[in-house]
Formats: structure tokens, sequence, C-alpha cells
């Protein structure tokens, strides 16, 4: 009798705790999709100040391009410099995404895009593979690196 | 008096720890980057499956074409495929660590310059790339958990 009453109260805990964990996890995949829709958001917008909002103090962004860019004040610095071209993102479809956790405070998110933008009234258009390790720092979600490699056809 | 001797003791316990927690991130990062340096060694040897078992079960690899290779299985064939292409040559590769840095004690980040030469349809080209590694620490043994490589463009009009 004992050994059932443990075993039911011990099965019950198991589904609450499995339940917290599943409505955290849920949460956090929330948290983080909308971390990354910011940063689409702010690129579109052209709002340096916005997008590198979305990182930590000691991040590292490396984009398309392949430069090297260490620490958000440097992030928003190169994104005031690059909003001042004649970008216009015409187009951007997230083609597949998948989301780890590392820890329970860390993320480890990628994605393949495919994006129309026009650069000094040129079209451009291809795929690229996204990676976003994210942080939790304080109770919000943070970008601690960030990297994009063009998909070569 | 008492209030003085205590806060003394207080504030040299809590010295004695941040000493000891720097200690330890320092000994951390010293094991990871001989870590490193051993699973260069190892890819200069060319051997695929000890490089492959420096990966996470479900690790994801990106190389500088945009190509993905998703899993330790996977990433074993691709990198035998690439030493098949190309035997790695340490007169043609160099690797500098810009950073090493701890997201938390298991999981770390190490972003690198990668400059080399190859040989692409006849003719040799010099290529230079930045990779970001994400590793993680599992009973102790650090594993990538993401390998993905970038190709520095030339600046536009050259």
């Amino acid at each position: 009798m004992k050994t059932t009453l443990f075993s039911t109260l011990l099965f019950c805990a198991f589904n609450l705790f499995s339940a917290a964990v599943s409505a955290q996890t849920k949460a956090d995949e929330t948290a983080l999709n909308a971390l990354l829709k910011e940063a689409y958001a702010a690129f579109e917008s052209k709002d340096a100040h916005r997008f590198a909002a979305i990182f930590t103090d000691d991040a590292s962004f490396i984009p398309p391009p392949g430069y090297y860019t260490k620490g958000k004040a440097a992030i928003e610095a190169s994104h005031v410099e690059l909003f001042k071209m004649d970008i216009k993102v015409l187009k951007t479809e997230i083609r597949s995404s998948n989301l780890r956790f590392l820890s329970p405070d860390v993320a480890l998110y990628t994605w393949t895009e495919y994006q129309e933008t026009e650069w000094n009234g040129q079209l451009q258009k291809g795929e690229t593979v996204g990676s976003v390790t994210a942080v939790r720092q304080n109770g919000k979600w943070l970008t601690a690196t960030c990297q994009l490699t063009p998909v070569m056809n | 008096m008492k209030t003085t001797v205590f806060n003394a003791l207080l504030f040299s316990a809590f010295a004695l720890f941040q000493q000891t927690l720097h200690a330890q991130s320092a000994a951390d990062e010293q094991s990871l980057r001989t870590w490193l340096s051993n699973g260069l060694q190892t890819w200069y040897s060319g051997d695929a499956n000890r490089l492959a078992d420096m990966y996470a079960e479900n690790a994801l690899m990106v190389n500088w074409m945009g190509q993905q290779t998703t899993g330790k299985t996977a990433i074993r064939e691709r990198i035998a495929q690439d030493f098949a292409q190309e035997k790695p040559d340490p007169a043609n590769f160099n690797m500098t660590i810009n950073e090493v840095r701890f997201l938390n004690p298991t999981v770390a980040v190490v972003v690198s310059a990668l400059k080399g030469k190859s040989v692409m349809d006849g003719k040799t080209i010099e290529w230079s790339a930045y990779a970001t590694m994400v590793l993680s620490r599992a009973t102790g043994k650090w594993q990538i958990e993401l390998d993905q490589t970038t190709g520095v463009q030339p600046p536009q009009g050259q």
C-alpha cells in the first residue's frame, strides 16, 4: 500500500516536473524566435542601435562578407556605416530552422534563409546559412555569437 | 573591533574565492587551447575518424560554401571526402585564435581566423575565412556542437 502511494506520488511529481520543463522550453522557444525576428526587423528598418540591442556586450558577429566584429558597440558602429548605403530588403524567407539547448541558459539556433535585396539598385538574391548562440542574461535571451555564410551554388 | 575583523575576514574570503574562480577559468582556457591545438594536429595528420570524434553526435558543420553537414557520422564522411580531394598541409594553412570565451562552465565559443592556399581547377588560390566553433563539455570532455566557416570576400571594386 505504502509502495503504491509512494509510486503514485513519484509519478505525479515527475509529470509535474516534466510539464514545468516543457512550459519553460516553450516560453524559451517563443523568446528565441522573437529574438531572430527582431534581428531581421531591426535590419530591415536600418536601425543600427536596435540591431545591436539583440547582442551581448562581448558578442561576436561574422556577416556574409566574412569580416569579424567584436562587441555590441562595434556591431552598432559598423551597422551605422552599413545602413548609410542604399540597401532595401525585398524578401526574406526562412526555409528551415533548428533550435537546440546546450544548457538551460545557452541555446544554439541555426537556420537557412532565402533573401532578395537591392544594393545600390542592384538585385541580389540567394540563400544564407545562419547561426546564433543565444544566452540568457537577467532573464532575457541575447545573442552571444552570430555568423552568416552565403550558400554557393 | 569585532565588526572590523569580521569584515576583513569576509573580504579575504571573497578575494580568495575570486582568485580561485579566475584560476579555474584560466586553467579551463588553457586546457581548451591545448585541445584545439591537438585538433589542428589531427587535421594535419589527415585522420578523418579521429577528427570526427571531436564532434558531438548531432553537431552541425557549415563549410565556407554554405554546405551543411549534420551528425558525427555524416561529418566523418564529409571530412574523409575533403581529405581525399586535398591533403591538409601545414605549409598552406594557418589558424589564429581570435577569442576563446566561456558562456558558462560547460559551453565555450572559439572564433578563429583562417588563411590558406588551395588548388582549384589547376590554379593555386589564396583564401581567408573566419570560423566560429561552439563547444560543449560533457563528462569533462569538450566536443564541437557547431563549426561554421565564412569566406572573407574581397572589398567591393577589387
